[in-house]
């Protein structure tokens, strides 16, 4: 059972924002006596010890579990799955106390990006990225990259060889020792002018705030394995394993839809149930809509406008199939391999920038589909500058800078020797296109800025930076 | 395309090209056709055939070469009578296409002359989604009588749990909760009409799983498999997400969550029956939903029905819970003409310390 401050706690959350009540209903509570702190595990189980729950206001709690919810809902667990867990803590916790500081009143202790003199607004995984390098584990991407010997222990900071995180561990508070709250020190923020991780720095946080500081803020690098997916020592296990019922993977995913489509609801509904603060509308979207990486989407495009036109094999009987059996005669398949141009748009409205950077996805997906030669290259405005084969995106010399019309561009490719079979268009789209799509030839275009393409051309909006 | 006008244009004996997007039952419906009309059919995917299949094999002969037709012309010659049918014919390489030119008009294989009796059907799928390759050429695609095929979800609900007139036996699948996930599939579909049917825009996306009526069937395959093991919907959101894509799995799953809780009208009618769900979130769905329901028409009777939910919610351990749902209920219009009973006061410390005590409690 919950205690009353707890579930006046939760009461008010709800009531604060209405569109959380699924995933804030779902979390299962534990008591944990001793732990020093609340934390919530990756399977929403929120472990509290009843000291703390005493110490704090219902204020103070309500902005902890606010807080603990938003690891749950963004879903750190397993955005951080093989990450090393202090850090993937510390950026997750980065990245939602910088959304939530004016909503809710955190307890002192908690960190800010600029705690770590880091600029607000990124996403957790570049803060972690950032913060791996200052701590020098480099070999600890984020989720899905190297840093995969972290096990699920949850000793297992303690016993990493780099000294940085493990400095940082015990400054931000190390989980593994439960019983013992006061080892684990509130860390930077309550100095944030302090210095910047730097392998040492977070360890003299700890260091001072032992004394006046007992009690180690979750959104301080100390959340449970909701925050990094890794179970730490005092965490129940997974709910098939163990007698405490959970929230598995799945069902946390259904969880999440329900609460976007709330967000959504509420943030659409005209009654009184209080506003939704920008990043939860920004977060639903992404949920309810998520967007398509236009780079995946360009080599999907791509790939399929070659594999149409080599797909186009066919049967010749000029050479019979080896594979013919005695007195059958059996034709044998030929396949072309299709010729590819790339027509760029280097008139006045595209920067040099957002070519470059499409042309390097253009001519990465090529290589990986086994363009080991060269391919061509136009640069077009309203005329065709040059013509180049080119073996590598940085060996285009981009020439123009007049008005724009890609027809001359298609057309030019067209006359080339032998004929493409693929033109892939790089252009922002403000430009006179042909009405009516090459005969036997695809067209894709990557779009960069807000411009159209016509109906007959395979488009992909390609956001690239100015 | 309904499947009377497919019937009468065999019947007319012109052969028929079905124009639709992969998934959606042109197969199926082709061979529930061969049923019901006692046809045998023969399937051929002609877009990995290649041209001897259809123009038969060039055999020395004693005066000359033969062609030697495939088993499947030489089993519809001795049947003298079914349905051929071609699928994928729109991604045949052109010589598999001319070879077929002889077959879909002149019904030569080979050097075997199918029967006047055997029909000819082909199935394609329209070219931006089709796997690669060519269009169909205008000589053979002028043979056709082309057919568009138009999806009904309505009607797919009807015939889904009845799996078109027979079950396929799938060895180790439990039959009886096949048919109830089936079920599940076809009342999900019924209420959500647009899930049955969508190609997604992006060609990255329509590489990966997205709903049609195949993709559903695997889901309820994978439902009944999930099911069987004792587990509820929940558990298999992996796995339907995986047939028929993401958003439309969760949506599933979740509705198949909000079917197992009870009725907020029964409740109100019969108070004493509210047991708590185990789940906090279905907890407090069932009593936001006691409490709409209560006051969207309130009795003196729904009134003391509702409160008398909320206090035995509070009793069995959910006081927070049942708290956030008393608001709707302290909110109602017309509370006034009703008193204001005995449980509502036992959520007054806990209202009060979260500070949300803005609700009066008299007497």
């Amino acid at each position: 059972m919950l205690p009353e401050k707890m579930q006046a706690a939760r009461l008010k959350l709800v009531r604060q924002y209405p569109f959380l009540a699924s995933a804030l209903w779902s979390v299962i509570p534990i008591e944990k006596p001793g732990l020093g702190t609340l934390a919530v595990d990756k399977w929403w189980r929120l472990y509290f010890d009843p000291v703390v729950v005493q110490k704090w206001t219902v204020e103070e709690l309500s902005a902890v579990l606010y807080h603990e919810a938003c690891h749950l809902l963004r879903d750190h667990a397993s955005r951080f799955e093989n990450a090393v867990q202090i850090v993937a803590n510390l950026a997750g916790d980065i990245e939602i106390n910088d959304d939530i500081r004016a909503e809710v009143q955190l307890p002192g202790g908690a960190i800010y990006p600029e705690t770590f003199e880091l600029p607000p607004g990124k996403l957790a995984e570049e803060y972690y990225d950032e913060l791996a390098k200052r701590l020098g584990t480099a070999q600890a991407g984020s989720s899905g990259d190297a840093g995969g010997q972290e096990s699920g222990d949850g000793s297992s900071s303690q016993g990493h060889p780099q000294q940085g995180a493990e400095g940082a561990a015990e400054g931000a508070g190390d989980g593994s020792k439960p019983t013992d709250p006061s080892s684990s020190g509130s860390p930077a923020s309550s100095n944030p002018s302090g210095s910047p991780v730097s392998g040492s720095g977070a360890t003299g946080h700890g260091d001072k705030d032992h004394s006046h500081a007992p009690s180690p803020f979750p959104g301080a690098g100390r959340c449970g394995s909701c925050a990094h997916g890794q179970q730490e020592s005092w965490e129940e296990g997974p709910p098939g394993q163990s007698k405490v019922p959970g929230i598995s993977s799945g069902e946390a995913e259904v969880i999440r839809r329900k609460v976007a489509e709330d967000v959504i609801r509420i943030d659409q509904s005209s009654d009184d149930r209080g506003t939704v603060p920008e990043h939860w509308r920004r977060w639903a979207d992404q949920k309810l809509r998520p967007k398509v990486d236009w780079r995946k989407e360009l080599a999907s495009l791509v790939r399929r406008a070659i594999a149409a036109q080599s797909g186009a094999s066919d049967y010749t009987y000029r050479r019979p199939s080896k594979r013919s059996p005695p007195g059958i005669i059996l034709p044998s398949l030929y396949q072309p391999v299709p010729e590819v141009a790339v027509v760029v748009d280097t008139s006045g409205s595209i920067s040099d920038n957002q070519i470059a950077q499409a042309l390097a996805e253009v001519a990465g997906v090529l290589q990986a589909l086994g363009y080991r030669n060269s391919i061509t290259v136009l640069s077009v405005d309203a005329e065709v500058h040059t013509c180049q084969r080119v073996f590598r995106p940085e060996q285009v010399k981009l020439v123009g800078g007049g008005g724009t019309d890609m027809g001359v561009g298609l057309d030019a490719a067209l006359r080339l020797r032998p004929r493409p079979e693929v033109v892939i268009i790089i252009t922002d789209g403000l430009t006179p296109w042909p009405d009516k799509p090459p005969t036997n030839t695809s067209v894709v275009v990557a779009l960069v800025g807000n411009g159209q393409s016509p109906d007959w051309a395979k488009t992909v909006r390609a956001e690239v930076n100015q | 395309m309904n499947s009377k006008a497919l019937q009468r244009a065999l019947r007319a004996g012109t052969p028929v090209l079905i124009w639709g997007p992969p998934g959606v039952g042109k197969t199926a419906t082709v061979y529930a056709l061969g049923r019901s009309l006692g046809l045998p059919v023969e399937s051929v995917i002609a877009s990995i055939r290649d041209p001897a299949d259809f123009g038969g094999f060039p055999v020395p002969a004693q005066d000359g070469l033969r062609l030697e037709p495939m088993a499947w012309a030489k089993r519809l010659a001795e049947a003298g009578r079914g349905i051929l049918f071609l699928d994928e014919i729109s991604t045949a390489p052109p010589a598999v296409q001319a070879a077929l030119l002889r077959v879909v008009l002149e019904r030569v294989v080979g050097d075997l002359h199918l029967p006047p009796d055997v029909k000819i059907i082909a199935a394609a799928n329209p070219p931006d989604m089709a796997a690669g390759g060519w269009d169909l050429a205008p000589p053979l695609a002028n043979r056709f009588t082309h057919l568009y095929w138009k999806l009904d979800p309505m009607a797919w609900v009807e015939e889904f749990p009845g799996y078109w007139g027979q079950a396929p036996d799938v060895p180790g699948l439990d039959g009886e909760l096949w048919a109830r996930a089936r079920a599940m599939v076809a009342a999900f579909i019924r209420a959500r009409p647009s899930l049955l049917l969508q190609v997604p825009k992006s060609a990255e996306q329509q590489g990966k799983a997205w709903p049609s009526p195949r993709s559903w069937d695997n889901a309820s395959r994978l439902l009944a498999s999930v099911m069987m093991d004792g587990e509820e919907a929940t558990e298999a959101v992996e796995l339907i997400a995986g047939a028929v894509g993401e958003g439309p799995g969760l949506e599933f799953v979740a509705w198949a969550r909000e079917l197992s809780l009870p009725d907020p009208e029964e409740l109100l009618a019969n108070p004493d029956s509210f047991k708590l769900p185990p789940r906090g979130d279905q907890a407090y769905a069932v009593l936001s939903a006691v409490a709409s329901a209560a006051v969207s028409k309130l009795t003196a009777e729904r009134w003391r029905a509702a409160w008398k939910i909320m206090a035995a919610a509070a009793d069995q351990g959910a006081i927070d819970i049942a708290a956030s749902a008393v608001r709707t209920l302290a909110r109602a219009r017309d509370r006034e003409r009703f008193a204001t009973p005995s449980e509502a006061r036992k959520f007054i410390p806990l209202l009060q310390q979260a500070g949300l005590m803005t609700v009066h409690v008299k007497g």
